[in-house]
């Protein structure tokens, strides 16, 4: 059976659950400037603190036993360490000639990780998602106060870097691809359309993940939509699983995973933040009380895919995993031509 | 459509060899050898196109512009120093050839060819014979005109003899050893005149262009001595209406947003020196990269 076969009907079976926040756990490492350069960019003109995705190049390893961490907790879906690895992005670290390296390492390590811990234990395969974050630029807003027409990247610019970094992800050996964290509807879009170019160049059937935002308690994306909304955007982008991740809590988010579930057609995921940051930047959402609120949807049925994003550790994943574990995925409705 | 399809494997087989012969130059950027040689002799007079990157020129003139090396260097670098072939060269010496030369690429009515300057004909026997891994090529084989090894996995020849080396991929893409054999053959004999002798290319050299392409009776070469890369042709009407400096690399793979080419070109569709080396490392990386897992 084909990896996305297999997924398929794993999600047909059981609620599948995907990994917490890197960026959290690396922070625990407390990397100074050197840490980040390594021996490779020891000299490099530019500051590079903060850019993660390197990691896996200079700090490979940190990066590999976060991997276990997860898969020791119960995540049958790792995401790869490459939520900013655009060209767009990398930009900002004067990197951009990095992007397929750091996809295709990432995705080595990814790999390694849940090979691992597949071959212990066949009966529970694990999985890479390639990680494809929403770029640090949106199509659809300006930035600009002065100049409501600007705009800091266009469609094509977007769905080039989409390119480079999808099919770095592809190549490597990726078994899903997760476009996250979308704030704006049009950048996914730009996502989509170019893995869906690749998928057919490169006759791939892998299963694509979308994930939204919703910014805050507007109850829509940062590009104006409603839950409902967002999914008749994305609809058409032949894709498994529709969610929402990041930004918001468990508690916060709860509305929003009932309205898609309720409209969508096909698998729902939800990765919530561990509460909302308190005012210095942390999350205090713990393991039980976050794992409580997803049990509560898990019940409803309203979700097929769970985890954490911001803040979330080991200990959240392993909580969410056991609770959801109890409970039958959600019935994705089959829709009628009547 | 067969036109296209022609055209598009001929670009596609240019850039295979493009790519093999970059790899070979990975040593050079591990360890920054440099020379020159004659390489351009080995062409025969009706190849149907020629390219000849003069590495050590444009080297030179990439450093009087800058200390720091286009951003596509170091990524190529890494990319090439992890390739299964190289994997047990040690220092720049190892491999007898001379890897910081000119790159010269042609193709003829048999097959596309890559050259490079051997430095010493025993390090390259030991090289094929000891340190390239027996699972990517075959025993050399030695005739009165040459030594040759097959690669194992592709329909690819390295074939060497005195001062040059050429990797050679046949047309055919069915395996016909006898046929390699009699196409190695009519490269390593003494020709009666070469490439060198086609005057109008002549005249790019004269330019001082560190790049030059030639093909189909027109030719383009590239200044780099400049802050901006200078093209020139052998044909007034394209001298008078040149190409977008782009346009090369966009037939061998790179695609530019509208953003890219406002940020590569300036208003006058000129493009720096140092970028347009960016751009061409670029072309070899894109096409290395998938050769690394």
């Amino acid at each position: 059976m084909s990896i996305s076969a297999t997924i398929k009907k794993l999600l047909n079976e059981r609620i599948l659950i995907i990994d917490g926040a890197m960026g959290t756990m690396i922070q625990k490492h407390k990397l100074t400037e050197e840490d980040y350069r390594g021996d490779r960019f020891r000299n490099y003109a530019h500051s590079l603190k903060g850019n993660n995705d390197l990691l896996v190049l200079t700090q490979p390893q940190i990066i590999l036993d976060i991997h276990r961490a997860f898969l020791e907790s119960g995540a049958d879906i790792l995401e790869t360490n490459t939520f900013s690895a655009n060209s767009i992005s990398m930009a900002d670290y004067h990197m951009e000639n990095l992007v397929w390296e750091l996809n295709v390492e990432a995705t080595k390590l990814a790999r390694q990780a849940a090979d691992e811990f597949t071959a212990k234990n066949p009966d529970k395969p694990r999985f890479v998602a390639g990680s494809i974050g929403p770029t640090n630029r949106t199509a659809s807003l300006s930035p600009d106060v002065n100049n409501p027409g600007f705009r800091a990247v266009n469609f094509d610019d977007l769905r080039l870097a989409y390119r480079e970094q999808v099919q770095a992800l592809i190549e490597a050996g990726c078994d899903l691809l997760l476009v996250e964290t979308v704030f704006d509807t049009l950048n996914c879009k730009a996502a989509l359309f170019a893995i869906n170019e690749l998928k057919e160049e490169m006759n791939s059937d892998i299963p694509v993940m979308v994930s939204g935002t919703i910014t805050d308690n507007s109850g829509r994306t940062l590009s104006g939509q409603t839950p409902e909304a967002f999914w008749n955007s994305v609809s058409h982008g032949d894709i498994i699983s529709v969610g929402f991740n990041c930004a918001l809590g468990a508690e916060q988010m709860r509305p929003y995973v009932e309205e898609l579930s309720r409209v969508a057609w096909i698998n729902v995921s939800c990765y919530p933040n561990a509460g909302l940051p308190n005012e210095f930047g942390e999350y205090d959402d713990t393991p039980e009380g976050m794992a409580a609120v997803l049990e509560s949807w898990c019940k409803e049925g309203w979700v097929n895919i769970v985890g954490g994003c911001c803040g979330t550790t080991p200990d959240h994943i392993r909580a969410i995993a056991d609770s959801a574990a109890k409970y039958k995925p959600r019935k994705v409705p089959v829709l009628s031509l009547s | 459509m067969q036109k296209d399809k022609g055209f598009r494997r001929r670009v596609i087989t240019l850039i295979v060899v493009v790519l093999i012969t970059a790899a070979v130059v990975a040593v050079y950027l591990a360890y920054g050898v440099h020379s020159r040689s004659n390489l351009p002799l080995i062409v025969p007079k009706n190849a149907r196109w020629f390219y000849h990157f003069q590495s050590k020129s444009v080297d030179e003139a990439a450093r009087k512009s800058t200390d720091s090396r286009p951003l596509y260097y170091d990524s190529l670098y890494y990319t090439l120093i992890k390739l299964p072939v190289l994997h047990n060269v040690k220092d720049a010496g190892q491999p007898g050839i001379y890897l910081m030369t000119d790159i010269v690429l042609f193709a003829d009515e048999n097959g596309w060819y890559a050259a490079l300057t051997v430095t010493s004909e025993e390090k390259l026997n030991a090289f094929c014979r000891d340190i390239v891994p027996s699972d990517l090529i075959d025993k050399p084989v030695v005739k009165p005109e040459f030594t040759y090894v097959k690669s194992k996995t592709r329909n690819l020849y390295f074939a060497y003899k005195h001062k040059a080396c050429v990797f050679y991929i046949p047309s055919d893409t069915a395996i016909n050893i006898p046929g390699a054999e009699a196409a190695l053959k009519s490269v390593f004999t003494q020709k009666d005149s070469s490439i060198y002798s086609n005057q109008s290319l002549q005249k790019l050299y004269d330019k001082d262009c560190q790049v030059v392409f030639w093909g189909e009776g027109i030719g383009h070469g590239v200044a780099l001595s400049g802050e901006y890369a200078q093209y020139y042709y052998t044909d007034s009407v394209r001298n008078s209406k040149p190409l977008s400096p782009l346009y090369l690399f966009h037939k061998v793979g790179i695609n530019y947003s509208e953003t890219d080419v406002e940020r590569i070109l300036n208003k006058k569709n000129q493009i720096k020196s140092r970028e347009y080396l960016n751009q061409t490392f670029k072309a070899m990386y894109n096409y290395l990269k998938l050769f690394v897992k």
